[in-house]
């Protein structure tokens, strides 16, 4: 898929957090850097098992990473 | 909570994770007592191969059990290496551990053998009651233009804990600085809070001590540092200098990143903004001990200030690094950045 404008992924973010906001296993929501622009980064402590998170928001790609638990170092 | 407590609470959880409604799920699980950078205070560490071997349910359980209190890592396969001993833990807690790579003070004004012999970015420092950080870079205080350094909250105010004048050490007291003859400044006490902050920094500035020598813009490797940039401006390859791993190098996987969680020893801090990188090797890009280090550009343009990591993540599969932009970092201290 081909990586969006700033703009586009700022507002594909915006869809997307109504989507997952409520996802137990959410640790992260931001604009993901890619070659070329940008796309949507979702983190999460593990995969959910009963939900899926899109792989495209309005023809903006998004990365989903499991990134466990973060802590200060 | 105290040692005692922490064995207390580990015997209790290994029944509980022993019990047969959990078996086999919870074979994998090892629990331990975990030691955190607040001296005293101890957390229960939990620890397992991979993701698979310890179940996300049960992690959830545990945190409930623990009211947050624990340390989950997923180790991968572990091999056998020198014992770390920690001073001045009257029973003698050993923690397995990576070899130390020495110096652990880097760019100091002890230990170093370099042309200069001035405090510098990157060096081991820490609050008086903390194990030991980095020092991310120099700053001059807009109110008065005094001249300070600046750190994570978690390094230089104890998470939360420090006041108005507490003394900061270089090395870091794990790197045995001692109040009696190693203070290089003393903390600004106005720095924003971690607990119920709204600012979305882990950050606080302190005063440099009249006399203690430093170059503000040594990035080693004949690098200078430059005034802040954004990372929107497309800016993807970043470095940093911390305490534990020196010098690393990778690159910005995501921006403006919200609903982060962060685990402290004081509990859970949700943050807003922040900054993602990747290492760009197979090797960490940070550890614990890195936290407070500066992330810069390629051209020495600072970036983000280094404080949190994942255990797992990113394309090596060695976690990720988490650090505030630097222009938020500036405003909420109100400080510029000295180069």
């Amino acid at each position: 898929m081909t990586p969006a404008s700033l703009d586009h992924a700022r507002a594909a973010k915006l869809t997307l957090a109504g989507i997952v906001d409520d996802l137990p296993e959410l640790r992260g929501l931001g604009i993901a850097m890619l070659e070329g622009g940008f796309g949507v980064k979702v983190n999460l402590s593990c995969i959910p098992r009963d939900r899926t998170i899109p792989t495209e928001v309005d023809g903006v790609p998004v990365i989903v990473e499991v990134v466990g638990t973060i802590t200060a170092r | 909570m105290d040692l005692q407590t922490a064995r207390d609470l580990k015997q209790e959880l290994r029944t509980f994770l022993d019990s047969t409604s959990l078996r086999p799920r919870s074979d994998g699980i090892g629990l331990g007592v975990g030691v955190t950078s607040r001296p005293g205070h101890y957390v229960i560490a939990v620890r397992g191969q991979s993701e698979e071997a310890v179940p996300h349910d049960i992690v959830e359980m545990l945190r409930t059990r623990t009211a947050n209190e624990i340390d989950v890592r997923f180790t991968g396969r572990i091999e056998v290496r020198p014992p770390v001993i920690l001073p001045n833990v009257s029973d003698k807690v050993i923690v397995p551990g990576p070899p130390r790579r020495r110096p652990v003070w880097v760019g100091g004004t002890r230990g170093s053998k370099g042309t200069g012999d001035e405090l510098k970015i990157g060096a081991s420092i820490g609050h008086y009651t903390v194990g030991a950080g980095t020092l991310g870079f120099f700053a001059r205080r807009r109110s008065d233009s005094a001249v300070g350094i600046v750190s994570n909250n978690h390094v230089l105010a104890a998470e939360d804990r420090g006041k108005y004048g507490d003394e900061i050490l270089h090395p870091g007291p794990a790197d045995r600085g001692q109040r009696s003859k190693y203070v290089i400044a003393t903390l600004d006490g106005s720095y924003p809070l971690l607990k119920g902050g709204t600012a979305g920094v882990d950050c606080a500035f302190a005063l440099l001590k009249d006399g203690v020598p430093y170059d503000p813009a040594s990035l080693q490797m004949g690098q200078r540092l430059k005034p802040p940039s954004s990372p929107e401006d497309g800016q993807r390859l970043v470095s940093k200098i911390g305490r534990t791993t020196l010098r690393t190098f990778g690159h910005i996987k995501s921006i403006e990143l919200d609903r982060i969680d962060v685990y402290y020893g004081i509990g859970m801090i949700r943050y807003a903004g922040q900054v993602e990188i990747e290492s760009s090797s197979p090797s960490v890009f940070s550890l614990s001990g890195d936290s407070g280090s500066l992330i810069f550009g390629p051209e020495g343009n600072a970036l983000a200030l280094l404080f949190a990591t994942s255990p797992i993540g990113g394309a090596w599969k060695s976690g990720l690094t988490y650090a505030n932009p630097i222009d938020t970092v500036l405003k909420a201290l109100d400080v510029s950045l000295l180069v």
